[in-house]
Formats: C-alpha cells, structure tokens, sequence
C-alpha cells in the first residue's frame, strides 16, 4: 500500500475523523484511524464506539495495491498539522509500519491489524431521505440547547427525530423545557418513524454540517442513524427508548398572547438574571395591559427591577420562571418580535418566533 | 482482566460445566435474566465464565456450546474491540469502579447495539464499586434496554450493596474439588503428580496454582511454607520471618499466610480447634487489615506483618503448650 496526497487535502477530513476518536481510550484500536485505499479513493474512519466517522479524499491517481491499515490518529494529526501548507505527503505500508515523508521529513508510525477495527457493517436502514444541510443545521441548532443531560430518564438524553405524515420534526426536552423545530418542507418518505440520537451523536453531527447548499442523505434505521454528504458518512448508534409524548406538553388552551421586542425581552432578562437566585434562577413576570414587570430578587436581599412595553391586552398575570430557560430560547429565535402565550401561573408558557414560525418552545413555570 | 489477544474461543472450565448448562438452558429457553451475580472465592475462575458467557451471547452462531471463534462478533471481541462489550474493572491505579465507568457503562446499556442483536456488560470484582457508582448502576441494572445482559462478578458477596444484590440471579461458584481440578490442571503441567502438589500449595484454588506454575512462584512458596511453619514450631524468631517475607506485597503475604492457618486449622481435631481460638482471632483481624487494604487504605507494611506474625507466634505457642504437644508439632511440620 503506498500513495501520496496534498497535505491540504488530508487534513480537513482527518481533522474532523480524529475528533470523534476519544482521547481516553482504553483499547489501543479505538485511539488509531483507519486508512482503507481503494481506486482513487482513500477513506479514513474514526470511531468511539457510539459514533463512526468516514471521511473520504480522492487521490490525484489511481493506486496500484489497494489496503487497508490503522494508524494513531492523534499523532497523524499532529504531524499533518505541523507541516509547511501545501506539501506532498507520501505514505508507504511496509512491515506493519506506515512510513510518513514530506520533503526531508520522514515519521515511522505503528500500526494494528485493520480487522480488528470495528467498522459498523453497511446497515439496512428502513427510511430513507434527503436534505440540505443548512435545513438540517437549523433544526438542530435550533433545539439542541434543551436535550437532557445525564438524565436518569435516559430518553431524554439525545434529540428525537420523527418523521410523521411525510415531515420531519425534531424535539428536544430535558423535562422542565421543550423546544420543536419543524422541518417547513415535506419530506417524502412512506412510513411514520422516531428515532433518539444520542447527546454525543448530535453535537458531532453538527459539526459536519459546514455546506448549507449540499444535499445530505439520511438513513434511519432501527440500531443507527447514518448520513451521508460529499465527503462524509456519520453513523450513529441511537437511544433506546421511547420518547415522551410531547405533543401532551404543548399548551393548548393559553389565553393570554404577549407579543413583545425579542431583543429588548432578551437585555432586560440579561440585566435581571444577574440579582436572580444563582442556584434556581427564578425571575417573577408581572404581566399587565401594555407592560410587563420583570423583578428578580436573592437570598441577600438584593432585587432587580426591569420594565419593558409589550402589545398586550387582557388581564393582569403573575408567573415565575427560570431566566436561563427563557434567555436560551430568546438567544436561538430570530426575528423582532417574540410571542409569549401564557395562560395563568401553574401552566407552561409557549414561546414562537411569529404565527409563520417553525420552532416551538415551552418552559414550565416556577413557584416562586 | 486483559481482554485483548484472548484465544479465538472461549470456554468454561471443567467445574463450571454444571452452571454452564443451566445458563445455556436459559439462553436456549430465551429466559437468561438481564442480571447475573456470579459470585464465589478468588481463584475458582468466575471471570473466565463471564467471558465465555459474555462471547457466547455476542456470537452469530455459537457451535458446541461455546462461541464459534470464526464470526466478526467473535473476531472483534477476541481483539477486545467489539463495540457492544463492555468490560469494567479498576482501571489504572485506581482500587474501586469509579462512576464515570458506571454512568459511561449505563448509557452504553441504553443504546442500540451497533454489531448484533445483544450488547454485554461485565463488572468485576463489583464489590469494588465505590457507594455513588453502585447507586447509578441500579437504574439500568433494574430495567436495562432489551437483549442486554449485565454480568457482575463478586467475591465478597456481603461487599456488595444489597440494592445491587437484590437485582441480579446470584450464580455461585463455589471452591471446586480436587479430582475436578487436577485433569485440568494437568494439561498445564504435564503430569499429574506436579498437579497434585501445586493444587496442594495453592491450597485447593486452582487458577492460583495455574498461576504458580505460570509465574515459577511455587518455589518461593514452598520456601515461605516452610519458614510459617518453622516459625509456628518456634524455631525462628519473628524479626527474622517479618525481614523475609516483607519483600513482597502486604496483601499477597497477608494470603499466605491465611492459606497457611486455613490449612492448618483444617486439619486440628476437636481438642486442637478448643485451643485454636487465638489463631482464629488472628484470622479476624487479618480478614479485616485484608479489607481495608483492597479498599485503599495504606498501613505501614512493616509494622502490619509484624504484629500479624507476633500474634502468629502467640497463637501457635498458646497450642504448642497444650497437652499432646508432640503430635501437634508433627501436624505442622508435615
């Protein structure tokens, strides 16, 4: 096995490979990449176990020998990253050895046997479909704030992803605040299905979405979520569970529609989270025709007061929340305006962007 | 436990064919319970069952009651690397399962498994849980996600939280006979009578005397036999015993010289045993020191095995002076 390639061509893709493997690893295999050279393309995979990476470069020729091999993954990293932009990089297999050149430099990494990498199998997933990243980018960072963590309630620790009636939605909760995005599309698929991606598997899928005009493909199965771009195949394990039925959480029967400036709501609970108890956060709404009061106070007696003007026309309503909740929602919305629908102290409150919006958030209330 | 490099197959050994057909039986009957304790003293080779269990449950296609050795699940748990095992022990310098282990371990058992249809955890020794990591552990033990086994390997049974207890099908292993043990370890050294005399030494736990014979260790022990029972005859005097067997580790004298007065007690007739009370006390305090060893605690080693081997001398002088004197001293020099 023996080919060369541009160093600018390797990293990118060994540099997001490299970040799915774990540091801390307590087999030796799991802390190396796996290098399998094929035609004109080599593909390089990374995994912890939970989540498999596949990078795929294209060689400026044709190979004769084809192989497969692994090598450190860290240390192959470093070594890219620390030479000159632009340089030739030569790699030769001999003798359970990779040999590393460039210029006048030349490394010689161990390597183990690439059969004992364990590559998840070429799955057989039971939906199938496609999306831009941007799309997909949206819906998770437009939820991914609310997923649980280590939660006894293992469900919630990790994002659902349901197709239903040929649209894709994506919920997450942590149990005291829920965010929905839905994807404004159709989606065409046959058959209604959810799947939980784990935490880890969220975060790292995030990260592979850098071109928001390029399609990805999705496959979901019922042991793993993959999803295929240009360069990269993401395959992660998923949550097994049920998900909670969140449709139940969403308040139905709120009565009371607050529509106020998204950014002045946002400083104003910036400024008063600051006096706000720092262990449960509670901030009192004061909600009256045209104003709403915002007041935090501490347990040194210390109290903020914050009054901003809203469109708002009904009774007076008094409810407590915790301010980290409604500034993470306030913080991914967009737009100017924000609507708050409140129905009285003891429900959640629903949060949107406009009535044409696609993401939902409720944050339940606090007793204060 | 090193889990990588392991042989292709991996089966029970000879005395644990009786467990090994009931566990076979549930898993034929679909009725293997998610949690299983195995539990038993040291040496007996409870890991070993776990690990050949832990293969035959990840297998495709197990043949003659053992994994088949040919499989990608085999040929991945084989090298260690297969991503729906999972093997906790202390890892490190650590002495207890830390909860990071326990919570990484929980959410592995709450996802879907990436290889076949069943993921496996094995815990060991899980007396060693420290109290936090035992109590995140109740929750998947209880009710982990389907097709999923856990497996928790103990010693001391009464180590464990009974909350972890309670959740699992105890599976115990007791100190096999001899006559179960010596073919096997025949086929370690070749011939029976040396097998018969390591088992001997290793006092009737056979993975310890695989071991001896593995490691050359059965020289020095024979030595340091000899000198316990010099000792318990009086010929020697304690500095002398303490400067020779302070070489090696505290815990690992501290076995031998339990092995030794198990041994010995075992043998004393009903009038021995009136006059043994002593030794038996010395036992105590050793099980204790022992405990508080294997739970982190540092004594000083010199000045442990000093006092243990005074009272040793004690002991041993209390039973000498008894009536028969002669006969006990012939008891101990044989």
């Amino acid at each position: 096995m023996k080919f060369s390639i541009s160093r600018d061509a390797l990293l990118k893709p060994l540099n997001l490979v490299a970040g799915v493997v774990e540091r801390r690893q307590t087999l030796p295999i799991l802390s190396n990449v796996l290098m399998v050279l094929e035609g004109d393309q080599l593909s390089l995979t990374g995994t912890d176990l939970e989540v498999e990476l596949v990078g795929r470069v294209a060689l400026p020729s044709p190979v004769s020998a084809p192989g497969e091999v692994t090598v450190p993954a860290r240390k192959l990293v470093d070594i890219c990253k620390s030479l000159p932009e632009g340089s030739e990089i030569q790699f030769t297999v001999e003798d359970g050895k990779v040999t590393v050149r460039s210029g006048r430099s030349r490394f010689t990494l161990s390597t183990l046997p690439a059969r004992e990498f364990p590559a998840v199998e070429e799955g057989v997933g039971t939906h199938r479909f496609t999306v831009k990243q941007g799309q997909l980018r949206r819906l998770i960072d437009r939820t991914a704030f609310a997923m649980a963590q280590q939660d006894v309630r293992y469900y919630l620790n990790g994002m659902l992803l349901e197709l239903k009636g040929g649209r894709l939605r994506v919920v997450a909760t942590d149990g005291h605040r829920l965010a929905m995005c839905t994807l404004p599309s159709p989606v065409p698929v046959d058959e209604d299905t959810q799947v939980i991606l784990p935490r880890k598997g969220v975060l790292e899928l995030s990260r592979l979405l850098l071109e928001e005009d390029q399609d990805i493909a999705m496959v979901l199965g019922s042991n793993h979520l993959r999803a295929t771009t240009d360069g990269f195949t993401f395959t992660s394990k998923l949550v097994d569970g049920k998900f909670p039925d969140y449709e139940r959480v969403l308040p139905r029967a709120a009565d009371k529609i607050v529509l106020g400036s998204r950014l002045e709501l946002r400083q104003a609970f910036t400024r008063t989270a600051i006096l706000s108890n720092e262990k449960y956060r509670g901030v009192r709404l004061k909600v009256a025709p045209d104003v709403i009061e915002i007041v935090a106070n501490n347990p040194e007696q210390e109290q903020a007061e914050e009054q901003v003007s809203v469109d708002y026309q009904g009774d007076s309503v008094e409810i407590g929340f915790n301010v980290s909740y409604l500034l993470d929602v306030l913080g991914v919305l967009s737009g100017e305006q924000v609507k708050l629908s409140l129905s009285d102290p003891n429900s959640s409150a629903l949060l949107e962007e406009s009535e044409d919006g696609d993401s939902l958030y409720v944050v339940m209330p606090m007793r204060l | 436990m090193n889990l990588q490099g392991l042989p292709q197959v991996s089966v029970p050994l000879p005395w644990q064919a009786q467990a090994w057909a009931h566990l076979q039986e549930q898993i034929s009957r679909q009725q293997l319970p998610h949690a299983l304790l195995f539990a038993g003293p040291a040496g007996v080779g409870k890991e070993r069952l776990a690990l050949a269990l832990a293969r035959y449950l990840l297998c495709y296609q197990p043949v003659a009651g053992h994994n088949c050795g040919e499989c990608r699940a085999c040929r991945y748990s084989q090298s260690g690397s297969h991503g729906d095992f999972r093997w906790l022990q202390p890892e490190g310098s650590s002495k207890v399962i830390r909860i990071e282990q326990v919570r990484e371990a929980v959410a592995f058992v709450y996802r879907t498994a990436g290889f076949g249809a069943r993921k496996v955890v094995v815990l060991t020794p899980a007396e060693r849980m420290s109290n936090s990591a035992a109590n995140a552990l109740l929750k998947g033990l209880e009710e982990p996600s389907e097709d999923t086994h856990l497996i928790l390997v103990a010693q001391r049974l009464q180590g464990m939280p009974a909350t972890v207890r309670s959740r699992c099908q105890l599976v115990k292993l007791p100190l096999p006979p001899g006559d179960q043990c010596i073919p096997w370890l025949q086929q370690v050294t070749g011939d029976e009578a040396s097998a018969t005399e390591l088992l001997e030494l290793a006092g009737g736990v056979p993975l310890q005397a695989e071991q001896l014979y593995n490691d050359g260790g059965a020289e020095p022990l024979r030595e340091q036999r000899k000198l316990l029972g010099d000792l318990a005859r009086g010929k020697v005097n304690v500095p002398l015993v303490a400067a020779r067997l302070g070489q090696q580790d505290l815990a690992q004298t501290l076995r031998d010289i339990a092995l030794f007065l198990h041994v010995y007690l075992c043998r004393q007739e009903q009038a021995g045993l009136r006059r043994a009370r002593p030794l038996f006390q010395l036992l105590d305090r050793m099980q204790a020191l022992q405990v508080a060893i294997a739970a982190g605690s540092n004594p000083n080693p010199q000045l442990a095995l000093e006092s243990v081997l005074i009272s040793f001398a004690d002991g041993f002088g209390v039973m000498r002076s008894g009536a028969n004197m002669r006969s006990s001293s012939q008891e101990i020099a044989s």
